[in-house]
């Protein structure tokens, strides 16, 4: 059996459907209602605008249609969420591929659209200004930045690289870029700065699941206290309250320095080759503080 | 009265607004027949309404798209709103562009405009009913560990310096409770983690919990016994280059285009010592004791490589 409704009220909550879903002429809204075999008269729908505008409901007519730019039944945007969406909107404009950030500014533009906000295009509102120089190496690097992508060679300072990419990484005014280094078998962070040139080889990358791990070993406090800031790393808990950590992802050279701040109670097991570079490291910052 | 509503339901349609009315209450959260008929008294355009109308109201929304629910919570019938048709439809390519900035933004802000950001997204995607995308969006790694209501609280005390106790479940020693004057919070962008700094009860210096552990704020203390300790000032000295970033507990005090001094309020010397090996070959001066320090431990260091 089909339960009782309020022909009016329906209508007018049809009405608000219509309208959020997109702008709509007069004539649309009379055919919509049409097809529902009730026909309403241009007098009817001023009235059902009215009732709208009476809740809040902010409705104006922009080329021959009815745009609902505010509802009371979207989201209320506060200042500071419009802050929050202005910033997404400058920093996406810095950081993403054109594409991507046409589609967030769609994104936050509908958004704004059914609350009655608008993204002001104004210099001065952008927090970040510093990574517009890499607009176009970050528009080349993100053409390798898929699953498939094949491999590229990279020119990196004096440096052939040949590489996977990864990510991005972002830390204050910098950009890094983290790829995977065919040859030496390791995750390498380059800074977008010294990439002088990227060639595509043409071929996909096949031991990007056979990286080099670094395995270290942490005690005392500072075993007690770990967690790995990587998801990548896996750690076993021995019985004497040391652990052995396994590392495969971060960058050698920064999980290195990383190390050095753990002192005597981290050793690193192997391989061999970072003992090595991590004795010299050790023996660096003997000379420099020597000095 | 009787007229003035007269006057009104010539220009607008007062069965219509009174379901929009309904349809407001419903969107605060789940509401009885009992307080809908209150706060109808309190508007000046429906003043009364019955219990068949409400279940009229309620229907006309079911039979427009709206999924409103009759159940009880706490011994009362309650109608909730479950979805709406006033949804914004996202597709995956929104998604994955949404969760790519984000992670950018996780990155690059600060915490507190991290989190607010976060509250964004949660009202915007109550408009869609995808349970997948929104878990996705606000996937916050780290953050998600935190309780966001006592991290603002910490901060509030941090920014009065209070005495306080909170409930601690440290990896060590399991639950238990410190009692502490908040200095200030820190985001570690390098290990992304959060941590209160502040002087702990019978301890001559300054230490740090890790925020996702502390599990409740038990006591605030209007009367401090925490005596506050002698700051102490350190400075050094670093090459000027765009990664360095200085901790919430320094200040930059001179900076060149080749170099930075900052002046630094010492936590305790072994942060101190670390902090300053963090910085690599860019550090150019240091003061004797740390530099003593930091030798000391090196030279242990490389004993393990022996």
């Amino acid at each position: 059996m089909t339960k009782r409704i309020i022909e009016t009220s329906y209508r007018i909550i049809q009405m608000l459907n219509f309208l959020f879903e997109k702008p709509r002429t007069l004539e649309e809204l009379m055919y919509l209602f049409d097809v529902q075999e009730c026909a309403i008269e241009r007098k009817t729908i001023t009235k059902y605008f009215a009732t709208l505008r009476k809740f809040g409901c902010v409705i104006t007519k922009e080329n021959n249609k009815f745009v609902l730019s505010h509802s009371p039944f979207f989201v209320n945007f506060n200042k500071e969420d419009i802050r929050n969406l202005n910033n997404l909107y400058f920093l996406s404009k810095e950081v993403l591929v054109k594409s991507q950030h046409k589609k967030l500014s769609n994104i936050i533009s509908l958004l704004y659209g059914k609350s009655n906000n608008r993204i002001v295009e104004d210099d001065t509102q952008s927090s970040y200004g510093v990574f517009g120089k890499y607009k176009e190496k970050i528009e080349m690097l993100s053409n390798y930045l898929y699953d498939e992508a094949p491999k590229v060679r990279i020119s990196y300072n004096d440096e052939k690289i040949i590489a996977k990419l990864r990510n991005f990484k972002y830390k204050r005014k910098n950009i890094y870029i983290m790829v995977f280094d065919e040859e030496k078998t390791e995750n390498r962070l380059l800074l977008l700065d010294n990439i002088l040139n990227v060639e595509n080889l043409s071929q996909i990358s096949s031991k990007m699941n056979f990286a080099k791990p670094t395995v270290f070993k942490l005690k005392g406090r500072i075993a007690k206290g770990y967690t790995s800031p990587y998801e990548e790393e896996t750690i076993t808990y021995l019985d004497d309250g040391s652990i052995i950590v396994e590392n495969k992802y971060e960058d050698k050279k920064i999980l290195r320095q990383r190390l050095l701040k753990y002192f005597d109670m981290c050793e690193i097991i192997e391989p061999e080759s970072e003992r090595e570079e991590f004795k010299k490291t050790i023996d660096m910052y003997i000379k420099k503080y020597t000095s | 009265m009787a007229k003035s509503l007269q006057n009104v339901s010539t220009t607008i349609n007062l069965t219509g607004y009174r379901l929009l009315f309904l349809l407001r209450l419903l969107m605060q959260g789940a509401i009885s027949k009992e307080r809908i008929i209150k706060e109808c008294e309190n508007n000046e355009y429906i003043r009364e309404i019955s219990y068949d109308t409400i279940r009229l109201d309620i229907n006309t929304l079911k039979n427009a798209g709206f999924d409103i629910t009759n159940s009880i919570i706490d011994g009362e019938y309650v109608y909730m709103l479950k979805s709406h048709p006033l949804e914004i439809k996202f597709t995956k390519e929104d998604i994955k562009v949404l969760n790519r900035i984000k992670k950018i933004a996780i990155e690059l802000w600060k915490w507190e405009d991290i989190i607010s950001l976060y509250e964004t997204l949660e009202k915007i995607l109550q408009f869609t009913d995808n349970e997948e995308y929104k878990d996705s969006v606000l996937n916050f790694g780290y953050f998600m560990k935190i309780d966001f209501q006592i991290l603002k609280e910490l901060h509030r005390h941090c920014l009065q310096n209070n005495e306080i106790a909170v409930k601690y479940n440290s990896p060590k020693n399991g639950n238990m409770r410190i009692k502490m004057r908040a200095l200030w919070i820190e985001h570690d962008k390098n290990t992304n983690k959060m941590h209160l700094f502040g002087q702990f009860e019978h301890y001559n210096y300054i230490s740090y919990l890790r925020i996702d552990k502390i599990t409740k704020i038990e006591k605030i203390y209007l009367k401090p016994s925490i005596k506050p300790l002698k700051k102490e000032y350190k400075t050094y000295k670093v090459k000027n280059t765009a990664n360095f970033t200085p901790l919430f507990n320094e200040e930059i005090i001179e900076e060149t285009s080749d170099f930075i001094t900052v002046k630094t309020t010492v936590v305790n010397d072994f942060s101190y010592v670390q902090r300053i090996l963090s910085l690599g070959k860019n550090v150019v001066e240091v003061d004797k004791h740390t530099s003593a320090q930091i030798m000391e431990n090196l030279l242990k260091t490389r004993e393990v490589y022996k």
